[in-house]
């Protein structure tokens, strides 16, 4: 993108003046370097997101920004119910409450290497990724019914889960206010046989190595020490709830006088029929979401329990990236109740923040950046700064640099699977397909993206993690 | 590699739109049923380049205001299908009569070795949403689908 045409107010917080429809700024996070890479769309569509009725402060977008659907990859948005605000099916998207969790594994890495390949194995087989891959778990109505209601808490009463996992999940484990019979039969047909399924595309799963630390304090108190080996996974759903809403919104924005620059950002007021149906849908997807992570965490610690007796994987936390919560922010010194809503982003809540655990409260929120396959990923801690600068929300990823497309045309997925063997790195996939669309070349720099969200203010490093074993879908 | 059937020169085809984080499809033909058919054509390459057969017909039915939303409604309907069925579907039949579409798909299971299924589509969004007809009387329909 072209630098002049933003304000910079820092090195790392670019701003979009109002002009036209938006009713408020729009900023962008990020260094120098990554802004320029950043695609012309994403300007558009953060300006996009400023012109939404009931939008307060700015339209954001973090350092891992990429052009979206409506809202960019990486957007965040927070809406006043009083002052007309909408939710946006578009500004949630499909994947709702697509998350990342880590485990600890209380192993080093050591212990891994002579069981490295069959590990990888075991994993791969033990755990369903990708198109065509069967969970073993069906869900009749009544428990369709009470895992969109329960959600994690759900999966740990039918024993898909460990009852301490729940305080290290977001809304300890249960969204609540989710409402099953707002979420069409449909939705839930296209779920039924899903549980305990890991995705695909960039859904994964590995086994890390704790390879840096930069916060030895934080890093103590999140359990992390050198050449400690965890787990992290991501997956969500949502499709089909997506899929209806942003069809509805269309014609109840169009109703309500909301004008739209893009039908994606198809909305209604939060104070509406449809704007509250939306809500009850959204939150039973996000309960999805999070028993779905809870079910496969449990596999993963079966696996684990195979090859290491007395292993005991610990959650650390647990994270959502597609979501619209409500969330108390101070806004010009007032305490005001808004509908923050984060596309590709992560809530980082810095220290003292009531919802956080009492073994996280004075440290503040893990946040869990997944990186490539190859490059391993970070965990930060939220900041008390993040509030001011983006309703205490972060980057998610390196977010992609390339198309699939233009991916497939410069990798063999065959040599990316064999160049991250020889660095130590076991890939299972299905697909090799999957892995070149996937190749670490696609992704931007993370190291660059962490880095950039540390100096905006928006949360800290904490360690760097590299990748030993990575299953995807 | 770019995937596509045809040149788009030739009368009907279809072709992948780069986008940074999911995928553009695109179909073309010389009614709108067929551009909608060749757009299914560009959908199942996103999850597969392996030969898909046609053991098993699905039918689909779906109605919406304008031709553009009728786009998106249809290729959800076979996202929808590929999901629930876990099948793939390599051959399509549309018709197109007053708001409504009316469709047959032909497929199979997918068969994890054989189509080695890159990625998922979740649904067709809005964005770069086009259904038009050429001056030289081609139809187009393309978005993007996320992936």
């Amino acid at each position: 993108m072209d630098l002049a045409r933003f304000t910079e107010v820092d090195p790392t917080t670019w701003r979009i003046e109002p002009r036209e429809a938006m009713r408020v700024p729009a900023i962008i996070y990020a260094d120098e370097n990554l802004i320029r890479d950043m695609d012309d769309k994403v300007f558009e569509q953060a300006a996009n997101v400023a012109t939404l009725p009931g939008i307060v402060q700015a339209s954001y977008a973090m350092p891992d920004a990429h052009w979206g659907y409506g809202f960019p990859i990486g957007g965040v948005a927070a809406f006043d119910p009083d002052h007309g605000g909408i939710v946006s099916a578009g500004g949630v998207g499909f994947d709702i409450s697509c998350g990342v969790r880590t485990m600890l594994t209380g192993l080093k890495v050591a212990d891994i290497i002579p069981v490295q390949k069959s590990l990888a194995d075991s994993l791969f087989r033990q755990i369903p990724a990708g198109v065509g891959s069967k969970g073993t778990i069906t869900l009749d109505t009544i428990d369709m019914d009470a895992m969109l209601s329960g959600g994690a808490r759900w999966a740990v009463e039918r024993g898909w889960g460990d009852r301490r996992d729940l305080e290290r999940i977001e809304e300890e484990g249960t969204m609540v206010g989710a409402k099953p019979d707002h979420v069409s039969e449909r939705a839930k047909e296209r779920q039924r046989r899903e549980m305990g399924t890991l995705g695909s595309g960039n859904h994964y799963l590995e086994v890390q190595a704790v390879a840096e630390i930069f916060d030895a304090a934080v890093a103590r108190a999140f359990g992390l020490a050198l050449d400690d080996v965890v787990v992290t996974g991501s997956r969500g759903l949502g499709h089909q709830i997506g899929t209806e809403f942003l069809k509805e919104m269309v014609v109840i924005a169009q109703a309500s006088g909301i004008e739209l620059p893009d039908r994606e950002l198809a909305c209604a007021p939060i104070n509406s029929e449809v704007g509250q149906r939306y809500l009850g849908a959204m939150r039973a997807a996000i309960n999805c979401a999070l028993a779905n992570r809870e079910i496969l965490g449990q596999y993963a610690r079966r696996v684990f329990a195979h090859f290491f007796p007395n292993c005991d994987l610990r959650l650390l936390f647990d994270v959502s990236h597609n979501t619209c919560k409500v969330e108390p922010h101070a806004v010009d010194g007032k305490r005001r109740r808004l509908f923050v809503h984060r596309k590709g982003a992560t809530r980082a809540f810095g220290p003292g923040h009531e919802s956080l655990p009492a073994a996280l409260r004075s440290v503040g929120q893990p946040v869990l950046i997944g990186g490539s396959m190859g490059t391993g990923s970070y965990i930060l801690v939220g900041e008390t700064s993040s509030e001011r600068k983006a309703f205490s929300s972060a980057c998610h990823g390196a977010g992609r640099a390339l198309s699939r497309h233009a991916a497939l045309k410069q990798w063999s997925g065959r040599k990316v699977i064999d160049d991250l063997a020889a660095q130590g790195i076991l890939i299972r996939s299905p697909s090799t397909r999957g892995v070149a669309e996937e190749a670490p070349g696609a992704y931007k720099d993370v190291a660059a993206v962490v880095a950039a969200a540390e100096r905006a203010g928006l949360a800290r490093s904490v360690a760097r993690l590299r990748p030993l074993i990575c299953t995807k879908g | 590699m770019t995937r596509c059937a045809a040149s788009f020169e030739s009368k009907t085809g279809w072709k992948h739109l780069p986008h940074d984080a999911d995928v553009g499809v695109q179909g073309w033909g010389t009614t709108v049923a067929q551009a909608f058919e060749q757009a299914a054509h560009a959908l199942t390459a996103v999850v597969t380049h392996a030969k898909v057969k046609a053991q098993l017909s699905v039918q689909v039915r779906c109605e919406a205001p304008d031709l553009e939303l009728l786009f998106v409604e249809w290729l959800n309907a076979v996202i929808y299908e590929m999901a629930v069925r876990k099948m793939l579907f390599g051959r399509f039949a549309v018709r197109i009569d007053d708001g409504w579409l009316e469709g047959t798909l032909w497929g199979e299971p997918v068969d994890v070795a054989r189509h080695a299924p890159a990625c998922e589509p979740k649904g067709a969004t809005y964005t770069a949403l086009r259904v038009a007809k050429s001056p030289d009387g081609i139809w187009s329909a393309a978005c993007i689908v996320d992936v």
